[in-house]
């Protein structure tokens, strides 16, 4: 949808930042399995979102919701209402791929890198589904429609999330 | 259910090569030559590429799309305020000047790509619809082709003008054989219960049957196209909290050819693993 207007003229190219999400170069277990393409990921996912009639944003905006309760609390755990958070904090940080100077600073597309440090549980008490993931999945939604490949073990299914948050 | 039996038919092997590519982008008024366009190919698919335009052939399938790259799925700050109505009128157009359009076919659906932003408030603001995506079902002698293939889909964008289409509908050849008898509904639903006890699933709910013919997707080879029951259905967890959709695919006609869909993969045990699969250095990858 908006990734190639949200990609700043001096950011990575699409192969670059295809490069970055293999297993092993930006994170061991990668962005995208070896095979899978960024664009067809992209285009493949918000035909799902087409389908459940949503938006990257409003997913995006469940899950920091529930992340950033859980980051303020002492305990590291929020809930609200019958959708449960836990969060791991640590140390260190993932980069996005998409970060036009990677060694230096984090992307600043959009409203940039949130929970980048911290991996996430999710249970919904009513239905008793539960997903983990990925902290900086909340920008990588949000400002790259981007769900993670298929292949990926830090993906976060769209219709599963959908369904877990109680959008659909 | 229909009045008189639908047989089975032979499906043509999909016309899948360079030349049969080429000729498709000319029926789209690209100029398909050496100059103009470039050819990738890889184990399911031949790109045609010219312009803004990809052209994509499935091996196995003989499906297409052919998509706009800069403005199908991109978001140009425009709003669709086409009705659906509209919206079918056009594509229908559409596809009948490509010669696209099938002999018989239902309007399966309209659905809409929405974009919103989402402020650092989580507010959603700016909610707009950026294309409008046309779903036809071809329909043979009165039966629905269903499945993950048996679609043609046309998408449109503020304008009304076309910025993708996905085609993925098998050409028909003659009767392979007729149909002697369909098989009921029940008995289909005997047999999903026989495949769903197997798989140790206890309790199940029946959301929909449909009878069609069955088509499979992209990068499935596919011989014949006959008549089956679809169950979709929701399977519920021992303790009645999780909830998983599952799709079974049963053949209608009592003498059926072959399998409508492969085997589920088998499962094999997993290793013990021996380490976490984790780096010690960004959280969670």
């Amino acid at each position: 949808m908006t990734q190639r207007l949200l990609n700043s003229e001096d950011g990575p190219t699409d192969e670059e930042i295809e490069a970055r999400m293999r297993p092993g170069a930006f994170s061991k277990a990668g962005f995208l399995g070896p095979g899978e393409r960024l664009s067809d990921v992209i285009a493949s996912d918000s035909e799902v979102l087409r389908n459940l009639n949503l938006t990257c944003a409003e997913i995006a905006s469940g899950l920091d919701a529930l992340i950033t309760a859980a980051e303020i609390s002492p305990h590291r755990q929020a809930r609200l209402g019958t959708l449960q958070c836990q969060i791991q904090v640590h140390q260190g940080f993932q980069i996005c791929p998409w970060a036009s100077d990677p060694n230096h600073q984090q992307c600043s597309a959009g409203l940039g890198v949130r929970h980048a440090s911290v991996d996430w549980w999710i249970a919904n008490a009513k239905t008793g589904e539960e997903m983990r993931g990925p902290g900086l999945i909340v920008h990588l939604i949000r400002d790259h429609l981007f769900f993670e490949g298929p292949t990926s073990s830090n993906r976060v299914d769209p219709s599963r999330i959908a369904r877990l948050l109680e959008l659909r | 259910m229909p009045e008189s039996l639908p047989p089975i038919f032979t499906l043509r092997p999909p016309r899948v090569d360079e030349k049969a590519l080429l000729n498709l982008a000319r029926n789209f008024r690209l100029k398909a030559g050496d100059e103009a366009g470039s050819i990738r190919r890889d184990t399911s698919t031949f790109t045609y590429s010219e312009g803004p335009f990809d052209l994509i052939l499935h091996r196995a399938s003989g499906a297409f799309r052919l998509k706009d790259r800069n403005r199908w799925q991109v978001d140009h700050r425009s709003h669709v305020e086409l009705s659906d109505d509209e919206a079918v009128k056009r594509a229908r157009a559409l596809l009948k000047r490509y010669k696209l359009l099938p002999e018989e076919s239902k309007v399966l659906r309209v659905s809409h790509l929405n974009v919103a932003v989402a402020g650092p408030d989580r507010k959603i603001q700016d909610k707009r619809v950026i294309d409008v995506a046309v779903c036809f079902q071809p329909v043979v002698r009165g039966v629905p082709v269903d499945g993950p293939g048996g679609s043609v889909t046309v998408y449109l964008d503020h304008e009304g003008e076309m910025t993708c289409i996905d085609h993925i509908s098998r050409r028909l050849g003659p009767i392979h054989r007729k149909v002697t008898g369909l098989r009921s509904p029940e008995y289909a639903l005997e047999e999903a219960s026989r495949i769903w006890e197997r798989r140790g699933i206890r309790e199940v709910e029946i959301n929909e049957i449909r009878f069609c013919y069955f088509e499979l997707g992209w990068d499935d080879e596919q011989s014949y196209l006959q008549p089956a029951y679809i169950i979709l259905a929701t399977l519920i967890g021992s303790d009645e909290r999780i909830r998983t959709g599952d799709i079974v695919v049963i053949p209608a006609a009592v003498n059926s050819v072959g399998r409508l869909v492969a085997p589920a993969p088998k499962r094999t045990a997993q290793r013990p693993r021996t380490e976490t699969g984790r780096s010690n250095r960004p959280p969670g990858r």
